[in-house]
């Protein structure tokens, strides 16, 4: 308990840190003490958000993923893998397209499209999957096949809506598109909202972390030890889709910090939920901020779509995780 | 409810798809005995148990605690009634040993604290009784498929329901393993607990058990030991012969 206590510290002096820095340096430079008044205020105006919305995304998305990994007792599920991105990403396009046709402004109508995608993908799975997800699984290795195979059928199937929307777009729209896909953290609009669903998905994780490490162990097994499993199973499930809908609305399709941060925490600090949900919270926000931070300077004044920045620096300290875990 | 009962199975009827697995079954198992559940592949000992613990829903007929109906019951006040012993166990995550076995004290303390040094010394101890101690930090994945077994059945052990199910409890056993398992299940069958285990080793149960439930095709026997673990009762159940073996030891049925 020492040690969870010393972790979640040091993780949350990280995040601090990854505030105040993303807060002051930007691709025009880092802010210094005596400098104009003004232009400080400016630039505090157009970054702190940018940051606070970076950090939101990090730590919705990394609870989505620990949660996900949890419910579908598999060490590499990831937010995007039931199709809930899929549609928001879809429903964001489909919205962009019609803006255009009818002549409304993209940024408003993008966010409005991605709620409502995410939305209908979690009724559609819900829909698909409700009768498995209310019967307690007796077999160990077969639970959550039905809840996953469904959910990358669905992601397939707003795959294809996508591409569809990415050939009818007419090129002057297709750039926006395609930025919104690789995940953008410009808008911070909808940042209150996601803030409060993020700390509602973090406050239910930590209520509920107890019972989610019997879960973790086996449905019928948390069901014997008096876990209301069933009823867990559809909460965690709902309070993952929402933030994941929350989070892909807010900036698109992030890659990997879902993935890479729930797992390599995991590997580092073991899979006790009560500290590795609140963990991933903080190291997503954290992550990402510092991701977003390096996107936007690294080749300043360019800015980069941090989901680059994500895949190049995940995808190797992923698989440096994986060997490390094996050998 | 009957007095002295743990478990009390009233005009229960199982099914899988449209085959009939019991019907209109009746049994009492009071603490301090032994059950051994006997009986060919798929006739129905596994769904038996699951069914008693709650798992399933069966088609028709009660599962009675001494609380009552176990319908009406909370999942935490089950878990402190029966545990279930899986036939097999799958990890999904690493987890040691010590932790993997802890989690059998999650109905006392449902709650957010982490376990203390008399919750670690019982967890210890529990698998001390299963010659497991040893293997306290290691991690549940990489161990043999007998030993995590074991694991499970120290954390039944923690968990200390009045009433002990396990699915199979000697399969991954070897031979001195498996004496070690039965005996400290007939220890577990005392004054408050009982014990009830499907098995597949007609030898292990006339030697530990106090108790026999030998499913057939068309009929349940149930009883003390001697009464049904008998050539001609096993010969309508398993549909081979068997002869008795008269030895220093004990008797013994071989399938002949």
């Amino acid at each position: 308990m020492r040690r969870a206590i010393l972790l979640l510290s040091c993780l949350a002096g990280l995040a601090g840190l990854a505030l105040v820095l993303a807060g002051l340096c930007g691709s025009t430079g880092c802010l210094r003490p005596g400098g104009d008044p003004i232009n400080i205020a400016m630039l505090l105006q157009l970054r702190v958000p940018r940051a606070l919305t970076a950090f939101t995304v990090g730590a919705l998305l990394a609870m989505a993923g620990a949660l996900m990994q949890v419910l579908l007792r598999n060490p590499l599920a990831e937010p995007y893998v039931l199709g809930v991105s899929g549609g928001s990403a879809a429903g964001a396009l489909l919205a962009m397209l019609l803006a255009a046709s009818i002549g409304l402004p993209r940024q408003n109508i993008a966010a409005v499209g991605a709620a409502l995608g995410a939305g209908l993908a979690v009724l559609l799975l819900f829909g698909l999957v409700g009768k498995s997800l209310r019967r307690l699984p007796l077999s160990p290795m077969a639970a959550g096949h039905r809840l996953l195979l469904t959910g990358v059928m669905l992601a397939a199937g707003f795959g294809a809506v996508i591409t569809l929307v990415l050939t009818l777009a007419g090129d002057t729209q297709l750039r926006g598109m395609v930025f919104w896909l690789m995940g953008d953290l410009e808008d911070s609009r909808f940042l209150p909202v996601a803030a409060v669903i993020a700390g509602a998905v973090l406050l239910w994780s930590i209520w509920n972390a107890p019972r989610l490490n019997l879960l973790a162990r086996g449905e019928s097994f948390a069901q014997l030890l008096g876990v209301p499993v069933v009823r867990l199973r559809v909460a965690t499930l709902c309070a993952a889709s929402l933030a994941t809908a929350a989070a892909v609305t807010l900036a698109g399709t992030i890659g990997f910090v879902g993935l890479v941060v729930p797992h390599g925490l995991r590997l580092l600090v073991g899979n006790d939920q009560r500290v590795l949900l609140p963990a991933a919270a903080l190291a997503g926000g954290a992550g990402l901020t510092l991701a977003d931070l390096a996107a936007r300077t690294i080749v300043a004044p360019m800015q980069l779509p941090v989901g680059v920045i994500t895949a190049l620096i995940g995808v190797p300290l992923f698989l440096w995780l994986l060997t490390r875990s094996r050998a | 409810m009957t007095a002295g009962f743990v478990l009390h199975v009233e005009a229960l009827t199982l099914r899988a798809g449209d085959a009939i697995l019991l019907e209109n079954f009746d049994w009492q198992v009071r603490a301090g005995e032994f059950w051994c559940v006997l009986g060919k592949n798929g006739i129905g000992k596994s769904t038996l148990l699951h069914a008693v613990a709650g798992l399933l829903q069966p088609t028709s007929g009660r599962v009675l605690s001494p609380e009552g109906d176990i319908r009406q019951a909370t999942p935490q006040q089950l878990a402190l009634w029966r545990g279930l012993q899986a036939q097999q166990q799958f990890d999904a995550f690493p987890c040691s040993v010590l932790d993997s076995v802890m989690a059998g004290l999650h109905p006392y303390r449902p709650g957010w604290g982490w376990p203390d040094a008399s919750d670690r010394r019982a967890a210890l101890h529990a698998l001390g009784r299963l010659d497991m101690a040893s293997y306290a930090d290691a991690d549940v994945m990489r161990l043999s498929g007998g030993e995590r077994q074991r694991v499970a059945m120290a954390t039944l052990m923690l968990q200390a329901p009045q009433l002990y199910l396990l699915d199979e409890p000697a399969s991954h056993q070897d031979v001195a393993a498996q004496q070690l398992v039965m005996r400290t299940l007939e220890e577990l069958a005392d004054e408050e607990h009982a014990v009830v285990a499907s098995m597949h080793d007609i030898n292990l149960a006339t030697r530990f058990a106090s108790h026999v439930l030998l499913i057939a095709e068309e009929t349940v026997w149930q009883g003390r030991v001697a009464d049904i673990l008998r050539p001609d009762l096993l010969e309508a159940a398993y549909g081979c012969r068997f002869e008795i073996v008269e030895s220093a030891a004990g008797r013994w049925l071989m399938p002949a």
